[in-house]
């Protein structure tokens, strides 16, 4: 039968009339959730505090935006600017990006999409969500007050008040989370695969979430370092980075960024990572290059590890360093070039569908390309002197992290929304949230370039009079996007009370994840799949697996899909033997 | 290369003399990234149009195409060699300043600039230069990171404290440019660009560019009042300049702020930390400017005067402006 299907039919239980049983239903109430080991209930439970977060930093964002609408004061003093404007950083930075895709997403789908029953160390996840709860919750209680900016620089750090080393501990803590979380996913990777998934075959979502876990496992505990060096400095006046105790604040840079700028690929591979998905899915084909866009991930995570000097060229670091630096660099353009150029060949020759997902992942690719090629300006040396700390990096910083992984982000989410609570959402509302997301987006950000190349500094809460028609149409863009967003948050809170019940595959997707229930079986499957093909290959999966799509996804060929999914489930199921019934039921009595 | 005296619409004005250099960098970059902006989306666009989903029609098994994977991964490498050849050039051009720069001495700390000339001549929050002429800015701190950064010359460099930093440039005379009754050419704007703190977004200063001529006369005095404004008058401005209102309000009633309000003081009785008291006469005013931690207005300890560098001229100004505040 495996051979016929080329996964296990997991998903045959619906004929067997015990499909209610999910992994949302089968235990109820807090403790269920609190006690979990599910990898799926601990993804969403870090989903839903991810999603929290970046809500408290998007509203620090906004009010930025509103004060930085006139010259002179607007709505806030300087130092409570001072302090959003760190909030804002500290908490998208440390509390949003970095767990968004790995821990919610990642969490969810990849012993999934290794036809795992769960991670390798599901008591340790569980661990690392807590590690990450609290981390979270210190941080916060601790940040009112720091106004050093998310990156903590000596002496400044050391010189204000003492929330910068709570702050900092919140961070430290927080680091444990993500080097854990990247630990367990190393080992699911490669001892959980399921029979008949080799490398070869492994989704380029689970290539990039691994690539990621091998530098949080690397550069997290530098991190940990040098917040710790920071602490002791403060609490035992030891000399490390201040240079009244015979320091050096350049040491400081040097080891934040050796861990700051790995970071900035755990944050944007993820996000590659669910454009693959996507675009395979959506054009109906396997990923152009597909060993060239596995490889560039993993040479984009070494890479990252040998570029941090490019964030100090005017820092009074020695010019021969920045030459190393700036050559380095210029390297991570060839495999981010790579990935662009494989997604827009898979493309060709496609079968291509525009639903939203799609959409995001779209945008991705031009906002990503916006994002990487203004990073060419700012690894030039000569012209990044005049660039560096001017609004050109805030922009370039945020095509990368917005346009990229939140784009990435929510790209994922749409697209693994119905297989995650089993309900679809409105593809209308979805739509407009989307245009106006991208619009703001663009209005908020691009308007950044012209700024910073003008030589308007950033981290600014007063300007020089003539910055403001430029200033105040990047607010009015941040506007856009906040509207969009609450657009969004409607959609997904409408979708998981009224939503329609979700088919198994309503993307017509060949990707292993959609072998089975939406939402998924507290085990994932009811027997261990068996791999025989590549979760890419078209060409090789059957028309039942595909339950084929037509374009411009209008409701009621979903509802179609839908009305017709159990009737070919039934006829699979029809033609499968007794003793599958048998196991089915087994593996019930198992379950329960 | 013509030189661009006014800003367009991406880049400041170029007043320096390597500023051609680094815009022609910029814009090779953008054309560049423009390049391959239009053809990758354009691709992108084309194949969504025409691959965009029909019925009966199915997508093509992808197959594979290992030249074209090597092309497009390694030709780059030949654009990119360029840009950072070039990069690295005008950067070291940046970097090593001529032996015969005129070094100007830059003292850095929250939230002021303070320049010294290299015969004592000090200002702060402005500063005079000569035109045609290579000048090496010597940057420290006193306190937390700050960055030097003038837009029309395309410099910019960290003041670090604990360690010397410098940059140089050599600012131009635009043809056809008369200097105005102070001997100056034209101004160029400061700014602090590394977060250093509350008032960081106020971390300006002016540059004055000058002919070479006018700018050894102005070494000669240092810092005079314009023609035509009294002390008084002068001493606002140098007030505002300095960057005073960032700690003392000089109105009636004036907000809270870290030092003195210096309305009305001149004249009265002023108590002193300790218990004695004084009368804010000029001598006690301008004592207080030049060594602001001698005599403390009780409930004002703890909090030090940035540190200043101003001409007598200056100074004077300032005790008769503060002086006419009634």
């Amino acid at each position: 039968m495996a051979t016929q299907t080329g996964v296990a039919p997991a998903g045959s239980s619906g004929a067997h009339g015990h499909e209610e049983v999910d992994y949302l239903n089968a235990e109820k109430g807090w403790w269920s959730w609190a006690s979990t080991v599910d990898h799926k209930r601990i993804g969403i439970m870090y989903l839903a505090s991810v999603m929290t977060m970046f809500g408290v930093g998007g509203f620090f964002a906004l009010a930025l935006r509103t004060e930085l609408l006139t010259p002179g004061r607007t709505i806030m003093g300087p130092d409570f600017y001072n302090q959003a404007f760190t909030l804002h950083g500290a908490v998208m930075v440390f509390l949003f990006i970095i767990p968004s895709v790995p821990a919610a997403l990642g969490n969810f789908f990849l012993p999934i999409m290794i036809g795992a029953k769960d991670v390798a160390f599901p008591r340790l996840n569980l661990a690392s969500f807590y590690i990450y709860v609290f981390g979270a919750i210190w941080a916060v209680a601790s940040i009112w007050g720091v106004d050093t900016g998310w990156t903590f620089y000596t002496p400044y750090s050391q010189h204000t008040n003492f929330a910068a080393i709570t702050m900092t501990t919140g961070a430290f803590i927080l680091g444990f989370s993500s080097i854990l979380t990247g630990l367990n996913f190393i080992a699911t990777v490669h001892k959980l695969r399921a029979p008949g998934l080799n490398w070869q075959r492994l989704p380029l979502f689970v290539w990039g979430i691994y690539a990621t876990s091998v530098i949080q496992v690397l550069a997290t505990p530098v991190l940990a370092i040098t917040l710790f060096l920071l602490i002791m400095e403060r609490l035992l006046t030891v000399g490390i980075f201040n240079p009244e105790l015979g320091g050096d604040p350049v040491l400081f840079q040097h080891f934040f960024w050796f861990y700051s700028h790995p970071a900035v690929y755990i944050m944007i591979l993820p996000g590659m990572a669910v454009v693959n998905e996507l675009i395979a899915t959506f054009s109906k084909r396997k990923i152009f290059g597909y060993m060239f866009v596995a490889m560039s991930s993993v040479s984009l995570a070494l890479l990252g590890f040998l570029v941090w000097g490019h964030h100090m060229f005017v820092a009074g670091m020695s010019d021969y360093a920045a030459l190393v630096f700036s050559g380095l660099t210029m390297l991570v353009a060839i495999p981010s070039g790579v990935k662009v150029f494989n997604w827009v060949a898979t493309l060709y020759q496609g079968s291509i569908s525009f639903e939203s997902p799609m959409l995001y992942a779209l945008a991705f690719i031009v906002l990503f390309t916006i994002g990487g090629l203004t990073g060419l300006y700012l690894g030039m040396l000569a012209v990044d002197v005049h660039l560096h700390d001017t609004y050109f990096v805030v922009a370039h910083f945020h095509y990368v992290m917005v346009g990229g992984t939140v784009f990435g982000f929510l790209g994922g989410l749409h697209y693994w929304w119905p297989k995650m609570f089993g309900r679809m959402y409105d593809e209308r509302l979805a739509r407009v949230a989307f245009t106006l997301v991208f619009l703001g987006f663009n209005m908020t950000f691009f308007t950044q370039f012209i700024l910073g190349s003008r030589g308007m500094p950033r981290r600014y809460y007063d300007y020089l009079p003539h910055f403001q028609p430029l200033h105040a149409f990047s607010s009015v863009g941040a506007y856009v996007l906040g509207v969009g967003f609450l657009i969004m948050l409607y959609m997904f809170i409408t979708a998981i009370l009224s939503g329609k019940k979700a088919p198994p595959n309503p993307w017509g997707s060949a990707g292993y994840e959609w072998m089975t229930t939406s939402p998924p079986h507290p085990h994932n499957f009811h027997e261990t799949p068996v791999m025989t093909r590549g979760p890419y290959d078209y060409h090789l999966a059957t028309d039942e697996e595909l339950s084929t799509g037509f374009p411009g996804e209008t409701e009621s060929s979903v509802e179609a899909r839908a009305a017709e999914t159990p009737r070919t489930e039934t006829a699979k199921a029809a033609a499968t033997t007794d003793a599958d019934d048998a196991d089915d039921e087994k593996s019930k009595d198992d379950d329960e | 290369m013509q030189t661009q005296t006014e800003p367009s619409f991406q880049l400041p004005a170029q007043l320096s003399t390597v500023a051609p250099e680094i815009d022609w960098l910029y814009d090779f970059i953008s054309i560049v990234s423009l390049l391959f902006f239009v053809a990758i989306v354009g691709a992108m666009i084309y194949f969504m149009v025409k691959y965009r989903r029909r019925p009966g029609v199915k997508s093509e098994p992808t197959g594979h195409h290992n030249t074209l994977e090597l092309f497009w991964t390694f030709s780059p490498l030949i654009l990119l060699f360029m840009i950072f050849h070039w990069g690295f050039q005008g950067y070291v051009a940046m970097s090593v300043a001529p032996d015969d720069a005129l070094n100007i001495r830059v003292r850095a700390s929250q939230w002021v600039w303070a320049f010294e000339h290299p015969n004592g001549v000090a200002e702060t929050g402005e500063v005079h230069v000569p035109a045609g002429r290579p000048v090496r800015m010597v940057l420290s701190s006193d306190d937390v990171l700050h960055s030097f950064f003038v837009p029309d010359f395309r410099v910019k460099r960290d003041a670090v404290p604990g360690m010397f930093t410098s940059l140089w440039f050599q600012a131009i005379e635009p043809e056809g440019l008369e200097p105005n009754a102070d001997h100056i050419l034209y101004d160029s704007q400061v700014f602090c660009t590394e977060y250093c703190g509350t008032s960081h977004s106020a971390m300006l200063a002016t540059l004055h560019v000058m002919r070479s001529e006018d700018y050894d006369a102005f070494l000669a005095v240092g810092p005079q009042p314009p023609e035509g404004v009294d002390l008084a008058t002068w001493g606002q401005t140098n007030f505002q300049r300095i960057g005073c209102t960032t700690c003392h309000s000089a109105t009636e009633g004036g907000p809270t702020t870290p030092g003195p309000n210096l309305f009305g003081v001149a004249g009265t009785e002023v108590a002193l930390e300790g218990g004695a008291s004084v009368t804010a006469d000029a001598a006690y005013l301008e004592h207080s400017i030049r060594d602001p931690q001698a005599q403390i207005v009780h409930g004002y300890t703890g909090v030090a005067m940035s540190h200043f560098r101003l001409g007598d001229a200056q100074i004077q100004s300032l005790v008769e402006y503060i002086s006419s505040l009634h």
